[in-house]
């Protein structure tokens, strides 16, 4: 994901349908509405639904000049999900069971499917790798999803503190392993006879 | 929530870990969302995360696989005694046996990339990727050890007599590299991949059957 910050131009290009902008807009809060919705939301269908209904009230209220401050996009686009949220919970208590929670969070092999490639996959092999052993060991026992975070501190014998601390330093190791590689031309080979 | 309070306060990895309280979580939120450097924090650990996790479980699961696939890893020479990965959108991984891979052993892989219009066939533990004429074609070589000082990588047309030869540096190939196969004609071909010891002839790590069809 790039940085990127808005502004005034920016969305007035969005109320003009502005089709490179619109894209734009669509990709880069696809991710972040995936960020916030994978803890909120039981499924992958649940997560589309949102997301769309949001882009369409988006729109909608951008075009009817409903947005002053360009650099508060993001907070409107959040304020949005937020009440798209609430109306989904309550939709959702007409329609299930009370013993059901809203609580639950998709599933992560769905979420997976967005954001996971052999390509970082590839990156988070080198991550580990690059670790000294007990960090990449306490790296993978979080991972699994299933494993209590206080029993890995306990059986690695360090606070939560340092678990935040390792997590930090692995995501700036991922990010740097986007940035690196390197790539050989075949072309540049030569032939010979086998 | 400001960008200060969140650096200061470790938000995009407590909340990653899911450590943060509702209102907390909330204010995090009606701040990475427009603030592009703790939504890049976020995107970036939720991807960590996420490969991560299915990093681990494909490690966990691959014993089980053994009895499908043996006579693919059965190729490998003992120095490629490691897990081999084949990666295709979705990774699959090579199975690992006791005689072939110790527990905890390191990692060889070659990967081919570009997976828009690849397809895997397996039969009888057999790996074959197939690919259409045209397509560009580009594996990757990972050996995060090092194990030889240099690596080739060949391409080779069964029906002829002619390979192509690229070599790698250790370092290359620490460093998962990326080769461009460029764009073979249809036909049926290997990607062989040889370590090449100090002293001696070069040993054959892995190989992989693709198919490019005509279009």
């Amino acid at each position: 994901m790039e940085l990127f910050a808005f502004d005034d131009v920016y969305v007035q290009r969005l109320r003009e349908g502005d089709r490179w902008t619109e894209e734009h807009f669509l990709h880069y809060f696809q991710r972040l509405l995936l960020m916030k919705l994978r803890g909120r939301l039981r499924s992958r269908e649940a997560i589309d639904d949102v997301r769309q209904e949001v882009f369409v009230r988006v729109f909608r209220t951008l075009r009817a000049d409903g947005l002053h401050d360009g650099r508060k996009l993001g907070a409107f686009v959040n304020s949005i999900c937020n009440n798209v949220l609430m109306e989904h919970y309550r939709a959702g208590d007409r329609a299930e069971t009370l013993d059901e929670s809203h609580e639950s969070v998709a599933d992560s092999l769905d979420i997976e499917a967005e954001v996971v490639s052999a390509e970082t996959k590839a990156r988070v092999r080198r991550v580990l790798h690059g670790m000294q052993s007990r960090d990449g060991e306490l790296l993978r026992e979080l991972f699994l999803e299933e494993r209590d975070k206080d029993e890995v501190c306990r059986k690695f014998n360090v606070d939560r503190g340092y678990l935040r601390v390792l997590l930090h330093r692995a995501k700036e190791r991922f990010r740097e392993e986007y940035r690196g590689g390197v790539t050989v031309d075949f072309s540049a080979s030569r032939e010979t006879k086998a | 929530m400001n960008h200060a309070d969140a650096i200061e306060k470790l938000a995009a990895e407590r909340y990653l870990l899911n450590e943060l309280s509702p209102q907390e979580r909330d204010a995090f939120e009606e701040h990475y969302f427009d603030c592009p450097v703790c939504a890049e924090a976020v995107t970036n650990g939720v991807t960590l995360i996420e490969s991560g996790r299915s990093v681990v479980r494909e490690q966990s699961a691959a014993p089980a696989a053994n009895v499908t696939r043996l006579r693919w890893t059965a190729r490998l020479s003992t120095a490629a005694a490691a897990v081999l990965a084949l990666f295709l959108g979705i990774q699959m991984l090579a199975p690992r046996t006791e005689q072939m891979a110790a527990p905890g052993s390191d990692r060889l892989a070659i990967s081919v990339v570009e997976p828009h219009d690849l397809r895997l066939t397996r039969s009888e533990g057999d790996a074959r990727i197939l690919q259409p004429e045209g397509t560009p074609l580009q594996v990757q070589v990972e050996d995060p050890q090092g194990r030889f000082p240099r690596y080739m990588v060949e391409l080779r047309r069964k029906d002829a007599p002619v390979s192509n030869r690229l070599e790698l540096t250790k370092q290359q190939a620490q460093q998962a590299t990326y080769v461009h196969l460029g764009q073979p004609p249809a036909g049926d071909y290997e990607v062989v991949i040889l370590g090449v010891p100090e002293v001696g002839q070069p040993q054959e790590i892995n190989r992989v059957s693709i198919v490019i069809q005509p279009r």
